[in-house]
């Protein structure tokens, strides 16, 4: 039936008749309810009816995390795509060691940037050639919300960063922190230019130069919760804690850290 | 109420027992009241919850014009099973949500709860779980959703939604050769 096309009235009359409860969802169920299907799935949705033809390429979510098998052409024709329609959210897996050495990912954060992603998630195949090198475009994703990167090394931030004003969660996992003198001063730096900062989990995290001599400090006023595990020791201590819930440290850097919380716990209760 | 005390104290009584309930009343566009877990609607549903908080709740119920009595039923059921069901160690550790992607997967009685639903009532289940700010409601629903289209030929997914197909044959074949990255085996 689908191949003999009814009369322009007829059709009207049939879509009428028959309701497509799935495109009379609200946006974000759409969002919601694609962002568990593989990509494919996604992108044959505009061969549905004319009301699917670009119904995907406006979602606010692009996951890729359910689509094993994807190349990095079919990511580059999904972005191309979408054209500059705002990215709010991006999720990837990258399976193929060949989108890292191959720059692909580079193109792919820069155009993340300019779209204005908010939720970033990005994890990376272990490699015995050394951990993928994210392009320095992540410090313009201004609108960031949301970060967890895994198995990746972050680049020092550029000249005259001023940090993610609206970051409230970050998560870094497997990850090295590169940094042009001190990868503790810079990283305490950027929780500091990151106000709004409330969750932060920390699993093992290299931040290269750094020791347990350094010293540098965390402030995060609105910090809620705190992870930071792992092998590393860290130079640091936090300080200025005042909205913590809660916080979980394992591994060598837990008696510091605690130390100096207690400390300006009780600083508080006395002031 | 005990009908031989005085009106002043019966209505202290009162006032001291809907402080006291564990239970709210709701209200459907239909008029039909249901009893819900005080608790559960409360972390459940952030709608609920700012009611409660606010003191908006009115105990011979409230309304809820843009739900059906069906789907109300449905969200209540959800709510009250939720409250008596034994929360999953994902679920009680809060530290281990950044994790989690942020969709997360249903419990295996979730999945019960939106399997017996007919198409309608489970489409009407996600909007009344986007109304009232039901982020979890709203996953397991559209985890479900999901589930149905996995998968599917575009023929498949027109017959499950009863999508009619608006294209011309030459139309749709343009589209196949756009999008062949996606078409790759059907």
């Amino acid at each position: 039936m689908a191949d003999s096309p009814p009369s322009r009235k007829a059709r009207l009359a049939a879509s009428a008749a028959v309701p497509d409860a799935l495109a009379s969802l609200r946006l974000d169920a759409i969002d919601n309810i694609f962002s568990r299907l593989h990509i494919y799935d996604v992108v044959r949705t505009s061969a549905l009816s004319r009301a699917w033809r670009r119904r995907w390429e406006s979602l606010p979510t692009v996951d890729l995390t359910h689509s094993p098998g994807i190349s990095a052409s079919n990511i580059d024709a999904l972005l191309l795509r979408r054209g500059s329609t705002p990215v709010r959210a991006f999720r990837l897996h990258g399976r193929d060691p060949s989108w890292t050495a191959l720059s692909y990912l580079d193109d792919w954060l820069l155009c993340l940037s300019r779209r204005g992603v908010r939720d970033l998630t990005l994890g990376f195949p272990s490699s015995r050639y050394g951990l993928f090198r994210l392009h320095s475009s992540l410090f313009s994703c201004r609108e960031l919300t949301r970060l967890s990167l895994t198995c990746c090394r972050i680049p020092p931030a550029p000249a005259g960063f001023v940090g993610f004003p609206n970051l409230k969660a970050l998560r870094l996992e497997r990850v090295v922190v590169d940094a042009r003198e001190h990868a503790g001063v810079e990283f305490a730096s950027l929780m500091a230019a990151s106000p709004v900062l409330e969750d932060v989990e920390i699993v093992c995290v290299k931040l290269q130069r750094d020791g347990p001599d350094d010293e540098w400090v965390i402030r995060a006023p609105n910090l809620r919760k705190l992870s930071i595990l792992g092998a590393y020791e860290y130079g640091g201590i936090t300080e200025h804690l005042p909205l913590l819930e809660e916080a979980t440290f394992f591994g060598p850097n837990y008696a510091k850290f605690l130390t100096g919380m207690m400390k300006h716990a009780l600083e508080d209760g006395s002031g | 109420m005990e009908v031989d005390k005085g009106k002043g104290e019966a209505e202290e009584t009162r006032k001291v027992a809907e402080a006291d309930r564990d239970t709210v009343t709701l209200k459907s566009s239909d008029g039909k009241l249901f009893e819900v877990s005080k608790e559960a609607a409360a972390r459940l549903s952030t709608v609920l919850a700012g009611m409660i908080a606010g003191g908006s709740i009115d105990d011979n119920g409230t309304d809820l014009k843009q739900i059906g009595s069906e789907a109300l039923e449905n969200v209540v059921d959800y709510c009250n099973k939720h409250a008596n069901s034994i929360p999953s160690a994902a679920l009680i550790s809060s530290s281990i949500s950044f994790n989690t992607a942020p969709f997360k997967e249903p419990e295996e009685w979730e999945r019960k709860f939106v399997d017996r639903l007919s198409h309608d009532a489970l489409f009407d289940l996600v909007e009344a779980a986007n109304f009232l700010g039901m982020e979890r409601l709203l996953d397991v629903t559209c985890h479900k959703i999901s589930e149905m289209m996995k998968g599917k030929s575009p023929d498949q997914i027109r017959e499950v939604f009863n999508i009619k197909n608006d294209y011309t044959k030459e139309e749709l074949e343009e589209i196949r050769q756009e999008l062949a990255w996606a078409f790759y085996d059907d």
